[in-house]
């Protein structure tokens, strides 16, 4: 039977000590799950057993595989694992994935035998990937689907553990259910699976044990019943406790505070293909609403018509007035990707000077830094050169300074490790209450909604027919909402 | 009173080019351009005058690189012709950039039929051979300066329309200028604070290598003997006229060919140092 | 690739070439118009040479039908040029279809042999260089490229000349008359195209090896040749021969001077001398075989792409 063992595994650059001292053991059959955020080294221990260190980092422990123990520097000895005994699924496998080869035949040329076609269309359908899905080649491929060709190429391959590499990561919530399956899958055919990942909703899923990684070591592991139900250290408890589906819901309260926006019977598309029909909602100020539905469907597009962005098809739309044009605005995916890249944030901020009311927003700035939780001294640096959910604050303060009245907020959050996720959400959250600020919430976090909005709606179509919008705030009992 | 800076002391992120492009590319360049910008000053002999005693004299302290078949100073038609060259060479990117940067921006911020004329207009003569252009162009119009700028601009300035067009309506998307937008932005700070910093480089990369490309364009047009009427100089005319002596008098052919091969490779490395850098 | 893409990027390139041709005709003739001086009177001048009186000279006209008005002599050109007669020379009064005909094999020959050396080469150097980036042999590769890249082809073939021809004597230095004269010439064209040739094959290796997925080969257990000519080569050679575009654009400039240089008498020097003499038919003639290569090399190269990389369909920028 397949085990993985890793013992003592040190990793440092030149400058500083990046994992220290981390031992782990997985053994057939079982899923053993490294949570860690951004940034904490996961991924080298990954890099670590594979023997796929970068140049300038330096190695030391013992990796252990099926009983026989090697040196972690010796990553030669370590590649003669590789599809022998280690096989690896890593972050992106759109990347991996030869560019020109069909998903079965990628499959294929991994089985030495006759008839590998047959199996390869087994070892995909295995894997719940439809058959019309079989010949495409991974540019015509979504991140969900490359995901489970390479867990399909998993399971034809001899390979008796499995390292896992953010298998969920750019994927939505109801993608993330079937990379959990293929996983399952795995899992029963008697692999040994290393998940390294900083989803929690994933490990709660899947995870037979979990070690949490803080402060370049693990401080915490365990079966994962009892480590996820009562963890031991803050971390972990933070870090559990950041999974919106261990929040309360949030109680329904009829609507007494003026309408921001309105919509009616709008239609709207992109290049003249019409995404959804009939829309009619509208938002209140000081609430938040939720507008779910799967990816695709049209929500960022909806999102862009309310800001103007994209003109809309039919109907009407009753925006907000004052502040000069500035009273309705948008809050990105990725916050990093706001600020002009040739900027300090501080010169970006400054430049607001040059709009209309501009010097008195600047002099709201210092007090949102210091309600956010900013240090002054992140605004010397580049937007490049901050976390994600620093610049997502950033981004907050510079919009609130503006005063809008109404704030589209796209996936805040979905880039963002779950610890910074619940600040920044929460942050959101403390805005619409005390600033009466209206905030449509675009996700495809049920849970999320279900903790943080006022009111629900799920964009949602059948077949080919534009999307139309549900309010779920209160989902009658009889009538379940369709199919997201 | 304004609202407190919230910029002081920000280190910008402006590196300065490493020693090798200041020592091969920079230098190189601004010394060619320098002497032909002084040129009148330096030449104490005309390049034009002919000494039958000195001809094909080799390197010597009355003729500092010699003197070519019909006793001119070479060093004195260097100098002059750097001037045809690296003028008529600059000059052609900056009618070009300046066109280029023009249509580009139209086809960028409108897209639609503006957009459709100038990219298709582009592709069409970026697929035909540019030195073919200049050259048909200098023939017909009889040599010249005029004439070859004017080819070097026609076959250029689609270059610079596509490379403006593309990077500017790419910047255009981004998150950066849609949330400046939002926020109330005018066109012209967009412009100045988000594209130009974007485009900025590849112009530059461009800009360089055209002018290298120029002066190699511009020599061989003049080995054609379509460039300027003799007995005016220019350094492709100079190796045409001596490459027969190349073997006996090798001079009067380096000279000239070392003249080119400073100023393309010069202007080659600061084009490549920029697009590696953007 | 679905047939039906193929049959309609066909289509476009063969509309293309029309456009081509028209445009040329169009161009040709205009410019010569606009030339200084009346066109008949060159005429008569490079019939007769220095003989040339106000009689010789209106012959010329009547003879070359220049006396017609422009719109008819324009009219008449572009109309037998679509049906595939080009006239006779005002010059030498040969057929311009038979004259140019000949010239486009001296220069194919050359073509062919220079840009298949250059090719083997560029592929050799480039792969050498780009397997290992900022190593030794890349680090020498950029610099004697960009050294190559400064000297004008002219220069490169006065130095093949000098040793090849005058040093050594084992190749003849000008005509097309004498076995193995088209050696130098193809060699100063390999020579011209090899450093950007090169350059964009060393790019391509470089990608490829900065993509994950040639070391994911690895991981999967794939061996290296299978790597290699199953899963890499493809998506390396797609921008090497996207190159073909501007690389027969540099092949013909690079040919107008490598023809004068070695005194070849190829289309390079056919059009020159033409365009030179204000030859309308020849000029024209020479102009049209010239852009019709390069619509056919574009449109080769464009189809080549598309089979190789279907990828390049889906990568059409959104507005």
């Amino acid at each position: 039977m397949s085990t993985l063992a890793v013992e003592q595994l040190t990793i440092a650059t030149a400058d500083c000590v990046i994992v220290e001292n981390v031992s782990l053991s997985v053994a057939a059959g079982e899923i053993l799950a490294v949570l860690g955020e951004t940034g904490s080294g996961k991924s080298l221990i990954g890099s670590a057993i594979m023997g796929l260190i970068p140049k300038g980092v330096s190695v030391s422990g013992r990796i252990v595989v099926n009983g026989r123990s090697y040196d972690a520097a010796d990553s030669h000895a370590l590649r003669t694992l590789w599809a022998k005994d280690l096989f690896l699924l890593p972050q992106e496998p759109l990347n991996a994935l030869a560019p020109l080869l069909s998903a079965a035949a990628q499959v294929a040329e991994q089985i030495k035998a006759p008839f590998a076609g047959a199996d390869a269309a087994a070892a995909l359908s295995a894997m719940q990937l439809d058959r019309q899905h079989h010949r495409k080649r991974p540019f015509e491929l979504s991140g969900g689907m490359a995901q489970r060709v390479m867990a399909a190429i998993a399971s034809v391959t001899r390979a008796g553990i499995v390292l896992a590499d953010e298998p969920t990561k750019g994927l939505d919530a109801d993608r993330r259910d079937i990379v959990a399956r293929a996983f399952s899958t795995l899992r029963e055919r008697g692999r040994a699976i290393l998940l390294i990942t900083h989803d929690i909703a994933l490990v709660r899923a899947l995870a037979d044990q979990v070690a949490f990684l803080d402060e370049r070591t693990i401080i915490e592991r365990g079966a994962a019943s009892t480590v996820l139900s009562s963890p031991g250290t803050a971390y972990a408890r933070r870090y559990v406790a950041s999974d919106p589906s261990t929040w309360p819901a949030r109680p329904y309260e009829r609507s007494r505070s003026a309408k921001v926006i309105e919509a009616d019977h709008l239609r709207i598309g992109i290049n003249g293909k019409v995404l959804a029909d009939d829309l009619t909602f509208h938002c209140h100020a000081g609430h938040i609403a939720a507008l779910l539905g799967r990816s695709g469907i049209g929500k960022t597009t909806l999102g862009r018509t309310l800001l103007g962005l994209t003109p809309p098809l039919s109907g009407t739309i009753r925006r907000p007035h004052g502040n000069g044009g500035v009273a309705l605005q948008k809050l990105h995916q990725d916050p990093t990707r706001v600020f002009s890249p040739w900027q300090s944030l501080g010169q970006s901020l400054e430049d607001m000077r040059r709009l209309p009311g501009g010097d008195q927003a600047l002099r709201r700035v210092p007090a949102l830094l210091q309600r956010f939780g900013l240090a002054r001294d992140l605004l010397l640096r580049q937007p490049h050169q901050i976390s994600g959910g620093e610049a997502q604050r950033v981004a907050l303060a510079r919009i609130l300074a503006l005063k809008p009245k109404m704030l589209i907020a796209d996936e805040p959050t979905s880039r963002l490790d779950p610890p910074v996720q619940e600040q920044v959400i929460r942050y959101l959250r403390d805005v619409a209450d005390e600033d009466a600020l209206a905030i449509l919430l675009i996700t495809h976090d049920r849970a999320l909604a279900n903790a943080m909005a006022d009111r629900r709606m799920v964009m949602a179509a059948e077949a080919c027919a534009p999307a139309r919008l549900l309010d779920v705030t209160r989902p009658h009992p009889a009538s379940r909402s369709p199919d997201l | 009173m304004t609202a407190p800076s919230l910029d002081e002391g920000a280190v910008t992120r402006r590196s300065r080019p490493p020693l090798a492009i200041v020592l091969f590319g920079f230098l190189p360049l601004a010394a060619m351009l320098l002497l032909a910008l002084l040129g009148p000053l330096l030449l104490t002999v005309d390049p034009n005058r002919q000494a039958l005693s000195a001809a094909s004299a080799p390197p010597s302290a009355a003729y500092r690189l010699g003197a070519d078949n019909l006793g001119r100073s070479i060093a004195a038609r260097v100098i002059a012709g750097a001037r045809v060259s690296l003028g008529i060479a600059v000059a052609g990117v900056i009618a070009s950039l300046v066109t280029g940067l023009a249509l580009g921006f139209l086809a960028a911020f409108h897209a639609g039929w503006i957009r459709q004329v100038v990219m298709r207009l582009s592709d069409v003569i970026i697929a035909c051979p540019g030195l073919l252009f200049v050259i048909l162009i200098s023939g017909l119009l009889g040599g010249g300066i005029g004439p070859i700028l004017f080819g070097l601009w026609m076959s250029q300035w689609p270059g610079f329309a596509r490379l403006t067009a593309a990077t500017t309506a790419r910047e255009l998307a981004t998150d950066h200028v849609e949330a400046a937008r939002l926020l109330g932005f005018g066109r012209g700070y967009i412009f100045r604070a988000h594209v130009l910093p974007a485009i900025t480089p590849y112009l530059t990369s461009l800009g360089a290598l055209t002018v290298g490309a120029n002066v190699l364009t511009i020599s061989s047009v003049g080995f054609l003997g379509l460039g300027l009427r003799p007995p005016d100089a220019e350094w492709g005319a100079m190796i045409a006229g001596t490459m027969t002596f190349f073997r006996t008098s090798p001079h009067m052919v380096l000279a000239p060919a070392a003249a080119i091969l400073i100023c393309t490779l010069s202007a080659t490395l600061i084009g490549e140092y920029y697009s590696a850098r953007r | 690739m679905p047939a039906r893409r193929i049959a309609g990027t066909v289509a476009g390139h063969v509309l293309a070439a029309i456009g081509v041709a028209i445009a040329v005709a169009t161009l040709a003739f205009i410019a010569v118009q606009a030339a200084p001086g009346d066109v008949a009177f060159r005429i008569a001048e490079a019939r007769y040479g220095e003989r040339i009186s106000l009689q010789t000279v209106d012959r010329a006209r009547q003879a070359t039908g220049l006396d017609q008005p422009i719109i008819v002599q324009y009219g008449r050109w572009v109309g037998s040029a679509m049906t595939g007669q080009l006239g006779r020379s005002m010059v030498s009064g040969r057929q311009v279809a038979t004259e140019v005909w000949r010239s486009f094999q001296t220069t194919l020959s050359i073509a062919v042999v220079g840009v298949s050396l250059a090719l083997v080469a560029s592929l050799a150097i480039g792969f050498a260089a780009g397997m290992r980036r900022d190593g030794l042999v890349d680090r020498i590769f950029l610099v004697v490229s960009a050294v190559l890249s400064s000297v004008p082809s002219f220069l490169l073939g006065i130095i093949l000349i000098t040793i090849f021809a005058i040093g050594l004597r084992w190749l003849p230095a000008a005509g097309n008359n004498r076995p193995g004269y088209f050696i130098l010439p193809a060699c100063t064209l390999a020579l011209a195209l090899l450093p950007d040739l090169s350059r964009v094959a060393r790019n391509a290796v470089v990608r490829t090896m900065q993509d994950f997925y040639p070391t994911y080969g690895r991981i999967k257990g794939q061996s290296w040749l299978r790597i290699v000519f199953a899963h890499a080569l493809r998506p390396t050679l797609v921008p090497v021969i996207a190159y073909f575009g501007p690389l027969v654009a540099h092949t013909i400039g690079g040919l107008v001077v490598i023809d004068v240089l070695f005194n070849l008498d190829g289309l390079g020097t056919r059009l020159i001398d033409s365009v030179l003499a204000a030859d309308i038919p020849m000029a024209m003639g020479a102009g049209l075989l010239i852009g019709i290569s390069v619509v056919v090399v574009n449109g080769i190269a464009d189809i080549a792409v598309q089979v190789l990389d279907p990828r390049l369909f889906n990568a059409q920028p959104r507005p």
